[in-house]
């Protein structure tokens, strides 16, 4: 499903992100990826949904090369990708329904199709009675069910989130991750970047530790010191 | 391109544009002014163009006939001259027309009048030409007809005329072409400010996965729409302008009158779409800019 060889990130200011990075990830893994703040936790997820592209090495997504993709193919990888970050990135001027509906709009889905979409999607996040509801008169666990709502609208095959709790109380927190094991277990592969210890301990599942751009340790079933 | 598609981009065009109402009426309150300002330049421009080209269609070639020319073969030169290219109107003046008009114009001066003693002069053609870039051509072409005893040309006076009016197209044009450059930085800066705030939607749309169909669209659409409703407000600004200027400011200068009467419609044409045009590079300008792939 994904796939890093050899893969090295500079940025064009000269700092060094990642370092020889290789790994494969397999359809339906939940993998948490940890590491202190700066490690390049997002930058391992950017290159998944290239955000960015490496400096050396392949990123394999999909069987596809992502180096090698034109904006139009680029768009219709994302597609297939559910992204969820910190901030949300909610449209603020937008209700949740529209937050939501927004994704699909860009798909061009018709009028019809988007409605039962997104009335379902809302439905299994528990938003549909906040559907009218601004971003601003929501909680943060709301406005980030809203946001994963939103990533898994078009039922993507690979649900990326970076630190998606990293702004929210812990019950919360426990909450979004209730959320996280019931999707992957419909079969929807997830990498999560997360700092949050007591989570991944708790989660029990493959975990890719980074210590300055480099990978230290991969385990199943493993737990984050 | 489905329809579900289209309606969406005209939908979040016309949301942008009604959403940020202060921004909205900025950029297009700017491209009305830019506009305004490039239509008077236009139109002053016009109007030189138009002072000059009436003087020049002033000039006339004067030419005299042989004595014994009979009023046939008059005629058919008359006929002959009026279709060659440039000629406006052939005014036949006979001899003793052409001694009223000498006696009329020296009627004090008895001197010259008695040197003078009976007519002297010919019978003539005063030929109008449409205007001075003509008269050169047309005098050689007049010089072989036959039946000409002398011809009378301002080659001068028009070659003159020619070189003001070309510099005068030449500046015209430089510029109304530095102000077209003027007002697309400046309505393109526009359109960038009333963006920048949408810059998060810009993100989440790549994110998503929008093509770049999607992404772009409804901001050119309101670009567009920005320069069209500032076109709009410009031009009827511009023309009442136009208006007051002629009727006020013109109207005291019997002088210029026919001259000047230009017509505005073209110009203001060229201005909404000019406007729309520079609303559309404006988007795509921070588009450009800001659209990382």
């Amino acid at each position: 499903m994904i796939e890093f060889r050899n893969v090295t990130k500079y940025y064009d200011n000269g700092v060094l992100a990642l370092e020889d990075v290789s790994f494969r990830i397999e359809k339906g893994e939940f993998v948490f990826i940890v590491g202190p703040t700066g490690m390049g936790k997002s930058t391992l997820l950017k290159l998944i949904y290239r955000e960015e592209l490496p400096t050396k090495g392949e990123v394999i997504v999909g069987g596809v090369n992502i180096a090698r993709l034109t904006p139009h193919q680029v768009a219709l990888l994302r597609r297939r990708l559910g992204v969820v970050f910190q901030d949300f990135k909610l449209l603020p001027n937008k209700t949740v329904y529209e937050n939501v509906a927004f994704a699909l709009e860009v798909m061009g889905y018709s009028n019809r199709e988007i409605r039962t979409r997104v009335g379902r999607v809302l439905d299994i996040v528990g938003l549909l009675h906040k559907s009218n509801c601004y971003p601003s008169e929501l909680s943060g666990g709301e406005q980030q069910r809203t946001s994963i709502a939103r990533a898994l609208v078009n039922n993507p095959a690979i649900l990326i989130a970076d630190e998606p709790t990293g702004n929210l109380d812990m019950t919360t927190s426990w909450e979004i991750m209730e959320f996280f094991r019931r999707i992957n277990a419909r079969g929807t592969t997830i990498v999560m970047a997360t700092h949050n210890k007591e989570i991944v301990n708790a989660m029990r599942q493959r975990v890719i530790s980074l210590y300055k751009g480099r990978i230290v340790k991969d385990e199943y079933n493993g737990s984050y010191e | 391109m489905r329809i579900y598609s289209v309606a969406f981009i005209v939908r979040e065009a016309w949301k942008g544009l009604t959403r940020a109402r202060i921004t909205t009426f900025a950029a297009i309150g700017i491209i009305a002014f830019m506009l305004v300002l490039l239509g008077i330049v236009g139109y002053s421009f016009g109007i030189v163009r138009n002072v000059f080209t009436g003087m020049s269609g002033q000039l006339e070639i004067v030419i005299y006939l042989k004595d014994n020319l009979r009023p046939e073969d008059r005629e058919i030169l008359k006929s002959k001259i009026k279709e060659m290219e440039g000629v406006k109107e052939v005014v036949y003046v006979s001899k003793d027309e052409a001694w009223k008009r000498f006696k009329e114009t020296f009627k004090g001066n008895k001197f010259v009048l008695e040197i003078m003693g009976k007519n002297p002069l010919p019978d003539s053609f005063e030929i109008k030409v449409e205007g001075s870039e003509y008269i050169e051509n047309l005098a050689k072409t007049l010089m072989t007809l036959p039946g000409i005893k002398d011809i009378d040309v301002p080659l001068e006076i028009a070659r003159r005329v020619n070189r003001l009016i070309a510099w005068v197209e030449f500046g015209g044009i430089v510029i109304v072409l530095v102000f077209i450059v003027v007002s697309l930085f400046v309505i393109s800066n526009v359109i960038r400010l009333s963006f920048v705030s949408r810059m998060k939607e810009l993100e989440i749309m790549q994110l998503v996965g929008a093509t770049n169909f999607f992404i772009k669209g409804p901001f050119i659409l309101e670009g567009i729409l920005c320069g069209f409703f500032g076109g709009i407000i410009g031009t009827i600004v511009f023309n009442i302008l136009v208006f007051l200027f002629n009727r006020y400011i013109l109207s005291g200068f019997p002088l210029f009158s026919g001259l000047t009467a230009y017509n505005t419609i073209n110009l203001s044409i060229s201005l909404i779409l000019f406007g729309m045009m520079v609303g559309g590079i404006g988007s795509v300008i921070f588009l450009e800019r800001h659209l990382k792939r």
